[in-house]
């Protein structure tokens, strides 16, 4: 007999927009809430010290087991699979998108308006920096809006980047911090931070991962977790659209059923695996995969393409305190003639962190003579007179509807699925401006440069997308898009996808809180139908 | 044997008779280091097999080698210290073991490189025979320019790049120790001549002030 899992509320997917919509749900209602996740379930909080230290020591993975040998996408996406899924590894970066973001084609006759405005997200925005806990500092109003104050104030600027931020600001170009998901005091059971400086495996909590939400829920009794359980298809019911079951294998018994039965079905497996999913459920009177009557599920796979510059900088600095810490401008993402001098379309953040890039001991000096005894700290000491820093810029880059997400027959898992690709494919409006858009950061690099002295030391430009997102993006016309503004896929009323996969642009900006946000608002809406 | 046992206890103050200390020093990290390269796998078939395949570090070797790379500023505390966190940092290792996943890459999860303890003892083993043929005395007894030479020629035979890799992926013994060596946080604060003290967990206020200066003495200690 197939094991069943029965509940109200069905999450597929263990990561942070999982986190976000059980939490709120069960606040919400006494719905009973299964959330179910392909990879392992590691709650080893109290290991993080001693893996935090062989990582450092032999960079050791500090979540062994955090993927699903044989089971990956090509292109844009990473291995790590497991509850909590990325937002275990993640830096705990956490700025919003910007309200220009969300409407391209009224500002700028470019890409597509979202379903939903920035003023709308806002509230959810802020929902989700109090539930993961996000210390930051308000930018200028003019480029970074919020309606209402950060929970907790920024942690204490570096003494490196108070130094880069007086540099760079003598361009000009107004910089402020950005905002993280780390407690600059005690928040909701975790540690305030202590500088570790390994936010990928940080040993105190004092950076958010969503284990700590799935830890409570399960605590609480308000959630059934079923990791290890890998879900292939979504059945909608025979006499309507809706969806009536999951069909699951648990993955040390793939040969026995399992069978997921809800009144809503959550996808928030992220942009890779929830695309994955509904084309995988073709079949019957979808033969084209579940929410795809459009077609459009898979489709406009976004995120942005970034230019990395290390620069030397005429200052000491002392890198290795807190180099994850980093300065944010918004200021080229504004809409206006500084930004957008040339009336073509470009948009860019920009950040800087500390660096120890150039700066590092080496074997060999500039003319490759060995460097061995004194000679070696010698060379070292002569270096590091200067400092140097890490200057990136995240540039928009409008989807085209052929960057998608698509199944390769000939590439299945360990369970014979066939397995995703993604090919990312520029808009044409974005690939005619690429050459010109990289140029222009590289300007305002060497701007920056002039101003505050000091040299470039090399730079670099992405191939492809960071940050990516789409696949099942919202909109209001169910012909050109998955879920509506809400996450309600257009073709069946009790089916949800959150985060990632709904949006519509990755904007110029790191995506996770945007993410959470959205899952918030998706949360909301389900948990009034419940 | 315990890999793990008593890498800590490495070593001892330095006293004024540095020629005692230094034996019992050798004697002591060389059970350590011994216990950390016992053959295993294929050397350990190809030594019941009769083979001459001896894959232990030789502590006084090693000894010797690292007066001629580390710098000689570090004096012969220094080079204790170094060598005990090297041999640490020798016993913890875990062959093959599972990296982190690259980020957005559909690679196959990673693994890490067999040990590097045979491979880097052979190595030893080859200079001091070569220092033999070369100069009609082991490398310990060499005066330590010379050590140094013969060791810059090895290195170049290896070809051994500027950039200093993670130290399980050097391919020479002196490329492992000195990646060791620079990138412990307390060879950062000698070079820097600061107490940064890099990658120590520290409370918010104390990371946004510039690192205490050390004194000249302790930069030279």
């Amino acid at each position: 007999m197939p094991r069943v899992i029965e509940a109200d509320v069905a999450i597929i997917g263990g990561g942070i927009s999982s986190a976000m919509v059980a939490e709120r749900v069960a606040e919400d209602t006494e719905a009973s809430i299964a959330v179910i996740e392909a990879g392992n379930r590691i709650f080893d909080f109290e290991n993080r010290f001693d893996t935090r230290r062989r990582f450092l020591d032999y960079r050791e993975n500090p979540y062994q087991g955090d993927h699903i040998p044989g089971h990956s996408c090509k292109n844009g996406q990473s291995r790590a699979m497991s509850v909590g899924g990325l937002a275990m590894h993640w830096g705990g970066t956490t700025p919003r998108y910007s309200p220009e973001d969300f409407r391209l084609r009224s500002l700028f006759g470019v890409g597509t308006d979202w379903p939903v405005s920035y003023d709308d997200l806002d509230p959810f925005y802020q929902e989700a920096e109090e539930r993961i806990g996000v210390a930051g500092e308000p930018g200028p109003p003019e480029y970074d809006p919020r309606s209402g104050g950060y929970p907790m104030e920024p942690l204490p600027t570096s003494y490196n980047l108070g130094l880069a931020k007086e540099w760079a600001e003598k361009s000009g170009i107004p910089y402020w911090r950005n905002p993280v998901s780390k407690n600059s005091r005690p928040w909701r059971g975790r540690r305030e931070c202590i500088r570790c400086d390994t936010c990928s495996i940080c040993p105190t909590g004092a950076k958010y991962s969503p284990d700590f939400t799935f830890r409570s829920l399960l605590e609480a009794g308000r959630i059934t977790l079923h990791d290890r359980t890998m879900v292939r298809r979504l059945v909608p019911k025979a006499d309507s659209d809706a969806i009536g079951q999951a069909d699951a294998f648990h993955r040390d018994d793939p040969d026995d059923p399992v069978t997921i039965r809800a009144r809503h079905f959550v996808l928030a497996a992220g942009y890779a695996w929830s695309s994955h999913l509904l084309l995988m459920s073709a079949g019957g009177r979808f033969p084209d995969g579940i929410a795809n009557r459009s077609g459009t599920v898979g489709r406009f796979i976004t995120g942005h393409r970034w230019v990395n510059a290390f620069v030397s900088v005429p200052m000491r600095l002392y890198p290795g305190v807190y180099g994850s810490d980093s300065l944010l401008s918004k200021r080229f993402q504004h809409k206006d003639d500084e930004a957008q001098p040339d009336g073509k379309y470009i948009r860019h953040d920009l950040r800087i962190w500390e660096s120890d890039v150039g700066k590092r001991a080496r074997l060999r000096d500039d003319n490759g003579n060995l460097l061995l005894g004194d000679a070696a700290l010698n060379d070292w000491r002569r270096r590091i007179e200067t400092g140097s820093l890490r200057m990136r810029g995240y540039y928009d880059v409008i989807p085209a509807r052929e960057s998608a997400l698509t199944l390769e027959p000939n590439r299945k898992n360990p369970w014979g699925d066939p397995l995703p690709r993604i090919d990312f494919v520029d808009d044409p409006v974005s690939a005619e401006l690429r050459g010109y858009t990289e140029r222009k950061i590289e300007e305002r690099f060497r701007r920056i440069l002039t101003a505050g002295g000091g040299a470039m030391l090399n730079i670099s430009f992405a191939s492809d997308y960071d940050h990516p997102g789409g696949g099942c993006r919202m909109g209001d016309d169910p012909d050109d898009s998955v879920v509506d503004g809400w996450g309600r896929a257009h073709d069946h009323e009790n089916l949800w996808v959150a985060g990632a996969p709904t949006i519509v642009g990755s904007g110029c900006n790191n995506g996770t809180l945007t993410f959470a946000a959205l899952s918030l608002r998706t949360a909301s809406r389900l948990a009034g139908e419940l | 044997m315990d890999r793990l046992m008593s890498a800590e206890a490495v070593g001892g103050k330095s006293s004024g008779k540095e020629h005692n200390s230094r034996r019992k020093f050798l004697k002591t990290s060389g059970a350590v280091v011994a216990a950390v390269a016992a053959p295993t796998g294929a050397a350990a078939a190809a030594a019941q097999e009769g083979q001459s395949l001896s894959l232990s570090l030789d502590l006084p070797l090693l000894q010797a080698f690292a007066e001629a790379v580390l710098p000689a500023e570090i004096g012969a505390d220094g080079v204790r210290d170094a060598l005990r966190d090297f041999v640490t940092w020798l016993n913890g290792f875990e062959p093959v073991a599972e990296q982190p996943h690259p980020y957005l890459s559909s690679v196959e999860v990673q693994y890490g490189p067999p040990h590097p303890a045979p491979r880097w003892a052979s190595q030893l083993q080859a200079l001091d025979l070569l220092a033999t043929k070369q100069h009609g005395s082991g490398l310990a007894d060499l005066p330590v320019e010379k050590r140094r030479d013969l060791i810059a020629a090895d290195l170049e035979r290896h070809d051994a790049e500027a950039d200093l890799p993670s130290p399980a992926y050097a391919g020479h013994v002196a490329v492992g120790l000195l990646a060791r060596f620079y990138s412990r946080p307390r060879t950062a604060d000698l070079a820097y001549g600061a107490r940064i003290n890099a990658r120590a967990c520290r409370d918010l206020a104390s990371g946004a002030v510039m690192p205490e200066l050390l004194a000249t003495t302790e930069v030279q200690n």
